[in-house]
């Protein structure tokens, strides 16, 4: 425990491994762990913290990056939402990089972590606190997401909501850190939808999810954004595999839409106590939070399943609209005429502004 | 451990030093010193609060008073400034976790010679109050190295985080529009001299663009070529008047 007594009376630690950074918290419990800062520097500007003792550990290599295995993609607690975005992230998690898109500005995506979005604001049986919204939450609870802590006594591995305790604060005990996030990997289509008080960076009213899980054939669903943890709406998932083309990846009846939306924003129960976005959006109607909730669950569920023979038409569009191109051209140079329209910047990239 | 009365002048949005100050003896500040990079440029802070955010250090420690303090919450963007590359909001940044990180501050862009980004933002932002322009700025010069003609909802997209209650976003997209074009034309430029082109050969190249009989006969020396369209209509009166 050398190391850990000379770097308790450092006032700032920048471990270089997770090992190093559990020595550093289990000689200091009192630290603040800072990883973007995203959340912590927002309360201690505002004075509701005040610091003693940080660990930063966004310097940590173990706990950045995204691995991809056969059966499940691991994602790093350090990760930024900017390499949530990634394309390669996209391909294959959709819901989770539309989410990490939906969070903030650049300017905070850029330093926002997974594990930040998670685990900030109140503790369990700590006082009230202004947590972050957890929009990422609300993907990972649907697509069945399992949480990896490391403290000094070992690993332990547990469902993500397992993290939140029934008062909603984080039940993390001190010198534990959330290390990863491992994601069965199920190829089906998924939608994510989120509706703020703005159109741009802000609290959102209502987030929500939607996973489908072609081998099993079933849907998975969950709701968060208004309480302090994302909930799954299991009769709305199983009513909804019922209805779903599974040979096509599509939806048969139009009418699946609205209907599919309507038991969502129906089970929508907003707990009177202010919840992680509460404290901002707690002055919104109830009614206007339910038609909110409508609204993104059947647009998720357009995007995530589109209704049958709806990818064939715009197929047949899309052709059409090239045969009519190819037509026009060939017409034109049988008649002479000139073959560009008489606007600007028909050239290639800057092939005008060269030419100056 | 030096409290907030001696450091000089106290973390301003630490919550209560008033009430710090009166227990003086009992509330430990926990400081550290470090070293910023900013603009290139080895910063030492000694004796820093460790709550203090980047802004803060760079506005009131270093000086660099082109990075703004709106809101101290994220949400206003007036205090991005680039670190090691990707714009960050500085407010939510703890000082010494941005030690070891290049830090880009609105000054290096625009003091003394503004760059494309900030004539842009003048030209077409310029009527405003302009308290987001410099944190606007850096977001657009992270955009423009990363997407060279950002269409308008790329532009909407980045600008998303910065509010600008005096102009309407159409500015911004414009004033995008022109700072994209002025790079683009630089990077050719630049280009160009890279091919080792002479400036005769440049000349030689640009020529049939002043084909026109009337520049001739003016006997026009080299015209760069807004001037060459600015003359024009003179130069064709002067040519008209010879024929009659």
């Amino acid at each position: 425990m050398g190391s850990g007594t000379v770097v308790a009376e450092r006032a700032v630690t920048f471990p270089g491994s997770v090992r190093e950074a559990l020595d550093v918290l289990a000689a200091c419990p009192d630290a603040t762990v800072v990883a973007g800062g995203t959340e912590v520097m927002a309360l201690v500007n505002a004075g509701a913290v005040v610091p003693s003792r940080l660990v930063v550990i966004d310097r940590i290599e173990e706990l950045r990056g995204v691995w991809f295995a056969d059966q499940e993609i691991v994602l790093g607690s350090a990760t930024t939402c900017m390499d949530l975005m990634h394309s390669d992230v996209r391909g294959v998690l959709p819901a989770l990089a539309q989410a990490a898109r939906a969070i903030g500005a650049p300017g905070i995506r850029s330093r926002a972590t997974l594990g930040g979005n998670l685990l900030s604001g109140k503790r369990s049986g700590g006082p009230t606190a202004p947590a972050p919204t957890r929009d990422l939450l609300t993907v990972l609870v649907a697509l069945n997401a399992v949480a990896v802590c490391r403290s000094a006594d070992g690993w332990r591995q547990i469902p993500v909501l397992e993290l939140y305790a029934r008062d909603g604060g984080v039940d993390l005990p001190p010198g534990e850190l959330l290390t990863a996030l491992r994601v069965p990997m199920s190829g089906g289509p998924q939608g994510f939808m989120k509706v703020g008080t703005r159109a741009g960076a802000a609290r959102p009213l209502v987030t929500f999810a939607l996973a489908a899980d072609l081998p099993t054939r079933t849907v998975t669903c969950a709701i968060g954004g208004f309480s302090p943890a994302a909930v799954r709406v299991d009769h709305a998932g199983q009513w909804l595999a019922e209805h779903v083309d599974w040979e096509n990846c599509a939806i048969p009846d139009p009418t699946t839409y609205p209907r599919f939306a309507r038991l969502i924003a129906e089970g929508l129960v907003v707990p009177s106590s202010a919840g992680p976005a509460g404290w901002t959006t707690a002055t919104v109607p109830q009614e206007y939070r339910e038609l909110a909730a409508e609204v993104c669950a059947r647009r998720a569920l357009v995007r995530a399943l589109p209704p049958a023979g709806w990818l064939e038409q715009v197929a047949e569009y899309q052709q059409r609209a090239e045969f009519l191109r190819h037509r026009a051209k060939v017409e034109r140079a049988e008649r002479g005429l000139r073959a560009e329209p008489p606007v600007p910047g028909q050239g290639a990239g800057f092939e005008g502004m060269r030419g100056e | 451990m030096s409290e907030p009365g001696l450091s000089g002048p106290g973390p301003e949005d630490s919550g209560t030093p008033g009430s710090a100050g009166v227990q003086s003896g009992a509330v430990a500040w926990a400081t550290a010193g470090f070293e910023l990079t900013v603009n290139g440029v080895a910063q030492p802070v000694s004796d820093a609060w460790i709550g203090e955010n980047l802004l803060f250090v760079l506005r009131e420690r270093l000086g660099f008073t082109a990075v703004k303090d709106g809101c101290g919450e994220g949400e206003c963007g007036a205090c991005t400034v680039l670190m090691d590359g990707q714009p960050t909001a500085a407010c939510l940044v703890p000082a010494v976790a941005a030690a070891g990180r290049e830090i880009e501050t609105p000054e290096l862009h625009a003091v003394p010679q503004p760059d494309a980004v900030a004539c842009a933002l003048a030209a077409h932002a310029g009527a405003g109050c302009g308290f987001c322009l410099p944190g606007i700025g850096m977001e657009l010069r992270a955009l423009l190295a990363r997407n060279a003609k950002p269409s308008a909802a790329a532009i909407r997209e980045a600008l998303s985080g910065h509010r600008c209650r005096c102009l309407p976003p159409e500015r911004f997209i414009a004033a995008t529009d022109q700072a994209a074009t002025a790079l683009a034309r630089e990077q050719a430029r630049v280009q160009a001299q890279a091919e080792a082109l002479t400036q005769a050969e440049l000349d030689a190249r640009a020529q049939p663009m002043r084909e026109s009989p009337v520049l001739k006969s003016a006997n026009y020396g080299r015209v760069p070529a807004q001037g060459a369209s600015r003359s024009h209509p003179a130069g064709e009166h002067e040519q008209s008047g010879v024929r009659a």
